[in-house]
């Protein structure tokens, strides 16, 4: 059974997040009020997933997602939070965290996040020797409007970055976190023209490419359905870079950039262009705004730290 | 749990009803009433362990402890709506944040006694086989 671990300070907190993680009945939870009892829980047995608050004493959300990626760093992490602490968790979200959730919006996307983060990290590593004696890989897809194809796309891109060292295991997931992100965005953005508030009432749905009655009509209707995909992915062990292209009308870049920026975290839409500016060196897109490109350096080891 | 304190926006007035909205609690728990009653219940324990906290932290002049307490009060208010509340928690934690103190004792007497009305309305509504 997968185990998480819920750290908050306060008892009111983790019992909303540990009932509504708990209503999926397929976790084994555990719960620690601060960041030091939840190192001191992780060695004594080490958890899939951690969720955590951001201000707690003893450790706050920043200081334990920089331990935990030090000496854990296969276990992602989920930060929740509130009002006041955009600014810790967005250094966090640079610094290792995998995803986050507001606090006002955990019974919708608690449980969402907690799944879509661990279907990342159980991509399939048969290939790892292999890809490690790799010196440069460049990868060119056309996809259709077929969400089930996204999930292979990432573990196979995430498989060719963690073989050729181009990242630890946390940049892993982040790295696949943020592709995701990018296609999504451009399958139904893009694509499909489904509008940010569409995609927020159907968002549940989405990923099966169930749950709303427009997005069953555009995948079999023209010009929509005739548009594909471009996916370019470049990595060699210093670097990664991926393209993304839709062959939708675009979008304001400007304005979706300035909104994204000035919103707090708990905003309802912008999440993905969030978790793809923290997890990624640079993201940039063309004037038309339907071309994304994102850069990847390589993660600093331990190694690299210590010289 | 009487009609009247589902539904009815928290305001500053003097219904004692008015204060905890049940329905924003449903809704952060997805209308999981034994998961609401449960979280009710942890309110309870918790939350004058927070205000003293927060009281503590005013005798001392501990800006970060006040800033924390502050924040996690107002957290665990706002699941309920208690949005008077979080008005002074996030003033409290505003000012532990500025190490400024000016003011926070008015502050907190404020919390201190809508505190006390909230938590008598909380045990009220609560049956004891469940949630409001």
């Amino acid at each position: 059974m997968t185990r998480i671990l819920v750290v908050d300070d306060s008892e009111v907190d983790r019992r909303v997040a540990g009932g509504l993680l708990q209503r999926e009945s397929i976790y084994d939870l555990s719960f620690a009020p601060n960041g030091r009892e939840a190192i001191a829980s992780l060695r004594e047995s080490p958890a899939d997933l951690v969720v955590t608050d951001m201000q707690m004493p003893e450790r706050d959300g920043l200081e334990l997602v920089r331990a935990i990626r030090l000496n854990f760093p296969q276990i992602p992490v989920i930060l929740m939070t509130a009002h006041g602490s955009d600014e810790l968790a967005m250094t966090a979200l640079r610094e290792g965290a995998a995803s986050y959730v507001s606090k006002t919006h955990l019974n919708e996307r608690l449980a969402e996040t907690v799944e879509e983060v661990l279907a990342i990290t159980r991509a399939d590593r048969t290939y790892e020797r292999l890809i490690g004696c790799l010196d440069r890989t460049e990868l060119d897809f056309t996809l259709d409007n077929d969400p089930a194809l996204i999930d292979p796309l990432i573990d196979l891109v995430q498989q060719m970055a963690a073989g050729m060292r181009l990242c630890d295991t946390n940049d892993r997931f982040r790295i696949g976190v943020a592709l995701k992100a990018a296609l999504l965005n451009a399958l139904y953005r893009g694509n499909l023209e489904i509008s940010c508030d569409q995609m927020l009432t159907a968002r549940d749905g989405l990923l099966v490419g169930e749950g709303l009655q427009l997005v069953r009509q555009r995948l079999h209707a023209s010009p929509y359905c005739q548009r594909q995909v471009k996916v370019e992915v470049v990595i060699r062990p210093e670097l990664a870079r991926f393209r993304v292209c839709d062959e939708g009308p675009g979008f304001d870049v400007a304005a979706v950039l300035a909104s994204t920026s000035a919103a707090p975290l708990d905003a309802p839409s912008g999440r993905g262009l969030v978790l793809m500016r923290a997890f990624m060196d640079s993201v940039e897109y063309n004037a038309r705004g339907n071309e994304v490109t994102m850069t990847k350096r390589r993660s600093p080891t331990r190694s690299d730290s210590e010289t | 749990m009487a009609d009247e304190s589902k539904n009815s926006p928290p305001s500053n007035g003097s219904s004692v009803a008015s204060l905890i909205d049940w329905n924003a609690g449903r809704q952060t728990v997805g209308g999981d009433e034994a998961l609401l009653l449960d979280v009710a219940q942890a309110f309870l324990v918790e939350a004058p362990i927070q205000l003293d906290g927060i009281r503590k932290s005013l005798d001392v002049q501990d800006a970060r402890l006040l800033r924390r307490m502050a924040h996690t009060l107002k957290s665990s208010a706002r699941i309920f709506g208690i949005l008077p509340v979080c008005e002074l928690c996030f003033m409290l934690e505003t000012a532990g944040e500025q190490e400024s103190f000016a003011g926070t004792r008015e502050s907190y007497d404020k919390l201190a006694a809508l505190m006390d009305r909230v938590i008598v309305e909380m045990k009220r509504t609560l049956p004891p086989g469940g949630a409001a």
